[in-house]
């Protein structure tokens, strides 16, 4: 019983690490209909970033995740004004392989910067072990479940009730109508971008301090983190959640039930079922129309 | 129906500035038996394509097909105007050719290796260039080639013709049947969505060989006769490359483009958008599978990781920086890109972020014609 009980918190952990990735694709491809292939390097960046925080100037979780979203938040609007804005005009398959680009820059830059060795967060960065009952939990799966939930429902409440907020709302449901009504498209993608990589800077800290930093190490958790976009419905804020968690978990009990090595085979799996089943994903969200 | 279908006929002669205006009555609704575009094919449909073939860092030099259009809005081939990328063209084959008739063992498996890379680029070129369809797994198919290939040769376990020869058949047919296989579902998928899919599906191609005993698993297989040699994947590579060159320009070439181009229209006019798809998928992972094969017998030990997304993303690139569509263009690109990582061996890191500016730089200039936009580009 009790190691079902950890196999679970164990994979909402994890799930709560993809959604907070998810939560930046779905963002972007919310207003730019962009597939986001950098975004996991930028998560890495973040990690990079907690990393030397813990490390070298001795901070605590807290202001580390503060500056790692602060630094990727910048990186990541630096990436959009540069990278992907020359291309508005055209779309899919540029932007895609602009976005490929981007993704090695980072991920070269990390390994010339800091080699190719992994690094490791100083032991019990996000604390010991809580006891609920009979069930030990490490501090840092309740750590990053807590996050999740409020940075969610932070960007809920920033995206419902600012003005900014309803303005990258505006630009993904209709652009022209956005446009029309006065909104700088362009102010609402930054911002799309900035919070997008805020979280997955968050979301570096976190998954660092539970696993190690490599300059590689987002490719895995990015590319399970878009599936888990795809299948909760990509474009929406909940769908982006429920798909993290649900990969999460699904991850943990195939994991638990068939052994580890079906476990990173369910992400694609489901990824692959969702788009030939239920493109609109769990949520059935909108922006899932016109793939099939 | 038969209005879209006219109206979107008229927008593909506009972009030409053709005269030709359809009407309605023109334009014959797909039927199951009849085959209207027979007739209509050769005037009709290769006029309404755009190439892509403009679009390429080579075509500044002017290498590329020049289409003609006369004033009957009838597409004729040109022969290949060569400017500057004669000297270009003549100085690489000088310098290949050296390579070949001087060389030693390091010189000959950079040489091998560019031939295969030229050979996948021009496999995933019929797949992005002409169908329009991106695939970001190819790295599947390739893996599909290698083991099959792999897998033959370590039973024959000798360097003679036949067992070669049966080693490449059975990676070809491997890489094929996945392609087949696979395509007949994923391919049902859109623009970037079939990119994300077969994305997932190269993965769990990775994962499966990963956690499969027969094939070696983890650590993969070993002790493959090193059958490669630069003369067999130079041959290799010109037939991938000439039946390329055929096949764009082939009746079922142009049928497959003009899908690219514009499904419903194409649809409409009785090619089968499904079939056509499943033919560039096709014979793009076949090809994509004997440079598979190639590899496995160039290095003699094959591992799931040698077929990684990173595998994929290469050869995507090499496609966009030599302009996808056209066949020469692409394989030129993955050559130099493949000989360019040899030379700066020593300094790996900078290779690659050296690699990705080009990368991005070279998109954004071409896709946005010196800082302007251009119209949208559709895939």
């Amino acid at each position: 019983m009790g190691g079902w009980a950890e196999q679970l918190i164990n994979g909402l952990a994890v799930g709560a690490v993809y959604a907070l990735i998810a939560l930046g694709y779905t963002l972007v491809f919310g207003v730019l209909r962009l597939f986001n292939f950098a975004h996991c390097d930028v998560m890495m960046a973040g990690a990079y970033i907690g990393w030397l925080c813990a490390e070298r100037l001795r901070l605590g979780l807290l202001p580390a995740a503060v500056a790692a979203a602060g630094v990727c938040a910048l990186l990541g609007l630096v990436v959009e004004r540069f990278g992907y804005r020359p291309l508005y005009g055209a779309s899919g398959m540029p932007l895609m392989v602009v976005a490929l680009g981007i993704s090695l820059l980072l991920q070269y830059t990390a390994m010339l910067l800091f080699g190719a060795g992994a690094r490791v967060y100083p032991f019990g960065y996000t604390g010991g072990v809580v006891r609920i009952g009979s069930v030990t939990l490490p501090a840092s799966k309740l750590t990053a479940l807590l996050l999740c939930v409020a940075l969610t429902a932070g960007l809920e409440l920033v995206l419902k009730y600012t003005r900014a907020g309803r303005a990258v709302r505006a630009v993904a449901d209709d652009k022209t109508a956005a446009r029309l009504c006065g909104i700088y498209e362009n102010r609402a993608v930054s911002l799309a971008f900035v919070l997008g990589s805020a979280l997955a800077g968050i979301s570096g800290v976190v998954y660092g301090s539970m696993y190690l930093v490599s300059p590689l190490m987002g490719l895995t958790p990015g590319l399970k983190a878009f599936a888990a976009s795809v299948i909760g419905g990509i474009g929406s804020i909940p769908g982006a959640v429920l798909g993290g968690l649900a990969l999460g978990l699904a991850e943990a009990l195939a994991g638990a039930a068939f052994g580890t090595a079906t476990k990173d085979m369910v992400s694609f799996v489901l990824l692959i079922a969702f788009l030939l089943l239920r493109p609109g994903g769990i949520m059935n969200s909108k922006s899932g129309t016109g793939r099939v | 129906m038969l209005q879209e279908t006219t109206q979107r006929l008229n927008r593909c002669r506009g972009e030409l500035c053709s005269p030709t205006v359809y009407t309605q009555s023109q334009v014959i609704p797909r039927t199951r038996n009849a085959r209207p575009y027979k007739k209509l094919w050769r005037a009709d449909i290769t006029a309404g394509i755009k190439d892509a073939a403009p679009c390429s860092i080579f075509s500044k030099c002017g290498c590329a097909m020049h289409r003609h259009y006369n004033n009957k809005g009838i597409s004729e081939m040109k022969k290949i105007r060569l400017g500057v990328t004669k000297y270009i063209l003549a100085a690489a084959a000088g310098l290949l050719l050296t390579m070949l008739l001087n060389r030693d063992a390091y010189a000959a498996a950079i040489l091998s290796r560019m031939f295969i890379a030229a050979m996948m680029a021009a496999g995933l070129d019929l797949c992005v260039g002409l169908a329009r369809q991106l695939s970001l797994g190819q790295a599947a198919f390739m893996a599909a080639g290698a083991y099959g290939c792999g897998t033959v040769a370590l039973v024959v376990s000798e360097r003679s013709l036949p067992g070669v020869a049966a080693g490449l058949t059975v990676g070809v047919a491997a890489a094929s049947v996945t392609a087949l296989a696979v395509g007949a579902v994923v391919l049902r998928l859109k623009g970037d969505y079939l990119a994300v899919a077969t994305l997932g599906l190269g993965e769990i191609v990775r994962v499966v060989l990963e956690n499969c005993a027969p094939l070696g698993g983890a650590a993969g297989l070993y002790h493959i006769p090193r059958f490669t040699t630069p003369e067999l994947a130079f041959a290799a590579a010109l037939l991938c490359g000439v039946f390329g060159l055929w096949f764009a320009r082939s009746r079922n070439g142009v049928l497959c483009r003009a899908m690219g181009q514009d499904e419903i229209a194409a649809a409409s006019i009785g090619i089968n958008p499904m079939c056509m798809k499943l033919l560039a998928f096709t014979l793009g992972a076949a090809m994509t599978g004997l440079a598979g094969g190639l590899y496995a017998g160039l290095l003699g030990f094959i591992s799931p990781k040698d077929f990684t997304f990173a595998r994929s993303v290469d050869i995507l690139a090499a496609v966009v920086i030599g302009g996808a569509g056209t066949t020469i263009g692409p394989m030129l690109a993955a050559m130099l890109i493949e000989a360019l990582s040899a030379l700066l061996q020593g300094v790996a890191n900078i290779r690659m972020i050296l690699y990705a500016v080009i990368l991005i730089v070279v998109t954004i200039i071409k896709y946005t014609k010196g800082g302007r936009r251009r119209a949208p580009v559709k895939l």
